[in-house]
């Protein structure tokens, strides 16, 4: 799914952001840097960072040290301009449940400054592209959790956000909406948004973003898939791989100089650097006579990456 | 824009508020026509107008701060205030909003005091332009009491202290004054007189509506109204200050310069506090 592109100015830059409340270091140092037009999870457990620095790049709260610019602007020195372009969707959110939810979307086209004869219009677009186009004139208290959830991602986008922050996004979501939800935000990252969405969900993560930042006290502790862009190291993706025989499969890649791990589903599993390799690694074996049914990117494999990047930061 | 929407919020709740606020006003103002119409030498209209404007005081002491109390917190409380405080909102537009919905709300609560207004005017004898410059001045307290809660609403995070703190305010204002007032008086030497303390009294909301509303009948007298009676006694009682019982200068312009600052005061506070990026949040407080 990752169209490596042309690399693009980094939408989000931060440098040795630090945030503390109170005693609570929530932010130590965080560097990143996020391009245009791309989907990145933002990962760490709970009390990471992750909200902190979603809600230093919403401009609504100011760093203690450090620096960090959101397309091109400081959110500190020129909230507006910054607010103009960010979209923001918190992990916890209330809506105005004596609105209808056109009305509740049309209020917040005004209070992006759109002009008055658009907001009706832009509302129903929304509604649509969440699918809660029959749910337009419901008042918002009628409308499930997950609905809520959607009317507040629709909320984010009102104003065509060129960087879009999802804190939690998915949660709440049955699994119709979730691939939705993913199918939109992707959309905005073609439409050139950048996207920065956090979760400590990760398979739900997985299937949105093109790659991920690994946030743990404060810090950034790891990157995963990150080869397309932004400069940042390459990072191995584990992929699952299945044969018809499994001791061709396990000669072939071996005569591939992969080194294979079992996979309990009676498959391999073997690490690649990209896509590229991928299909070479494909071509290769089918050439070599092995029958493979079976080849895709590991769903555990984001998990995976997780789990040991923690390690790498405790040890 | 956010005011229509505050509206909405109140709903149902609202019109029962409302229906209530009418009904205890007409029983009041049903009592004080039965007390007055014995006496021969009161004016009905007059007498009735004076202890509307009274009631309606008194009674917008108590409701309009809790319009806008849980203004600011309440949104906060819910998670709608940070993604409000993320769009192209200024801090001010949102405050003035807020306090706009309550000044409106306000408003309403004024109009559907006007067919108990009408009543007095039947009884006769009512200086429309004195009843005019009430409803007025109902409208500026109305204000002020607002801004007041609106400032609690932004200052104090949990619901009800906010009405609480916003209550002190008000009771500081209407039962405070006159307290020091008296107290001013502990350890003054015998019959000194008033001197500038009439200064103390003049925050006072129902001084401010008694001395600025000119006289409902042809002149004011310390009979005949209670708000004109009321008012009659402060301007003696400032005259006393100042030695010239003929023509005593007014105490309002005073108390109600002073009730404007404290709301102008107030509602910055309230823009102040709704600025983000926030630099710091104190312990336990989350932007979202």
């Amino acid at each position: 799914m990752a169209a490596g592109g042309p690399r693009a100015e980094p939408a989000i830059v931060a440098h040795g952001l630090t945030h503390s409340f109170g005693a609570v270091r929530a932010l130590d140092g965080l560097d990143l840097s996020v391009p245009a037009g791309r989907v990145v999870a933002l990962v760490g457990p709970n009390g990471a960072g992750k909200t902190t620095l979603l809600l230093i790049l919403a401009g609504l709260l100011a760093p203690d040290g450090g620096s960090v610019t959101v397309a091109g602007a400081d959110p500190v020195r020129n909230p507006f301009e910054v607010r103009r372009v960010v979209g923001w969707m918190p992990d916890f959110f209330g809506v105005y449940d004596g609105l209808t939810a056109q009305e509740y979307l049309e209020l917040f086209g005004a209070a992006y400054r759109l002009p008055r004869p658009e907001r009706p219009t832009r509302a129903r677009e929304l509604l649509a592209l969440v699918q809660l186009e029959d749910r337009a004139a419901t008042p918002i208290a009628g409308l499930s959790r997950g609905q809520k959830q959607r009317l507040g991602f629709a909320r984010s986008i009102v104003h065509r956000p060129r960087v879009l922050l999802l804190d939690e996004p998915a949660s709440g979501l049955d699994p119709r909406a979730r691939v939705n939800l993913r199918d939109v935000v992707r959309r905005q990252s073609d439409e050139g948004a950048c996207v920065l969405v956090s979760s400590h969900v990760l398979s739900e993560l997985e299937e949105m973003t093109d790659s991920a930042v690994f946030v743990e006290g404060g810090r950034v502790t790891g990157e995963y898939g990150t080869a397309g862009g932004g400069g940042a190291p390459s990072a191995l993706r584990a992929w699952r791989l299945r044969a018809l025989d499994r001791g061709s499969l396990a000669a072939g890649l071996e005569s591939a100089g992969h080194a294979a791990r079992e996979n309990g589903g009676g498959g391999s599993v073997v690490d690649l650097e990209s896509e590229q390799a991928a299909a070479d690694l494909l071509a290769r074996l089918v050439a070599g006579g092995v029958r493979v049914v079976e080849m895709r990117p590991d769903s555990g494999g984001l998990e995976r990456a997780f789990l040991a990047s923690g390690r790498g930061a405790s040890s | 824009m956010v005011s229509e929407l505050r509206q909405r919020l109140r709903g149902a709740r609202w019109w029962v508020v409302l229906g209530l606020w009418f009904l205890v006003l007409l029983g009041l103002l049903a009592l004080a026509r039965a007390a007055a119409s014995g006496t021969a030498s009161i004016e009905l209209g007059p007498f009735m107008f004076g202890s509307l404007a009274l009631f309606v005081l008194s009674l917008a002491c108590l409701v309009v701060p809790s319009l806008t109390s849980g203004a600011i917190n309440g949104e906060r409380q819910a998670g709608t205030m940070a993604v409000l405080q993320a769009t192209l909102l200024r801090p001010w537009e949102i405050a003035l909003a807020k306090l706009g919905a309550a000044v409106l709300t306000a408003a309403a609560f004024l109009a559907a005091t006007l067919p108990l207004a009408l009543w007095c005017f039947a009884e006769g004898g009512v200086n429309a332009g004195a009843a005019l410059v009430t409803y007025l001045l109902l409208l500026v307290t109305s204000t002020v009491l607002a801004a007041i809660g609106l400032a609690a609403s932004a200052l104090v995070r949990r619901g009800a202290l906010a009405a609480v703190a916003a209550y002190a305010v008000v009771f500081a204002l209407t039962i405070g004054t006159p307290i020091v007032f008296g107290l001013s008086f502990i350890g003054a030497g015998e019959g000194s007189g008033i001197g500038s303390r009439w200064v103390l009294l003049a925050p006072n909301p129902v001084v401010v509506l008694a001395d600025a509303v000119p006289p409902l009948t042809r002149e004011r007298t310390e009979l005949g109204d209670p708000l004109g009676g009321l008012g009659f006694l402060l301007r003696e009682l400032r005259s006393d200050s100042f030695g010239q019982p003929g023509n005593p200068p007014a105490i309002w312009p005073v108390g109600l310069g002073f009730q404007i600052i404290l709301a102008a005061l107030a509602t910055t506070l309230a823009v102040d506090r709704l600025r983000v990026p926030a630099r710091r949040l104190r312990p336990g407080e989350r932007v979202a």
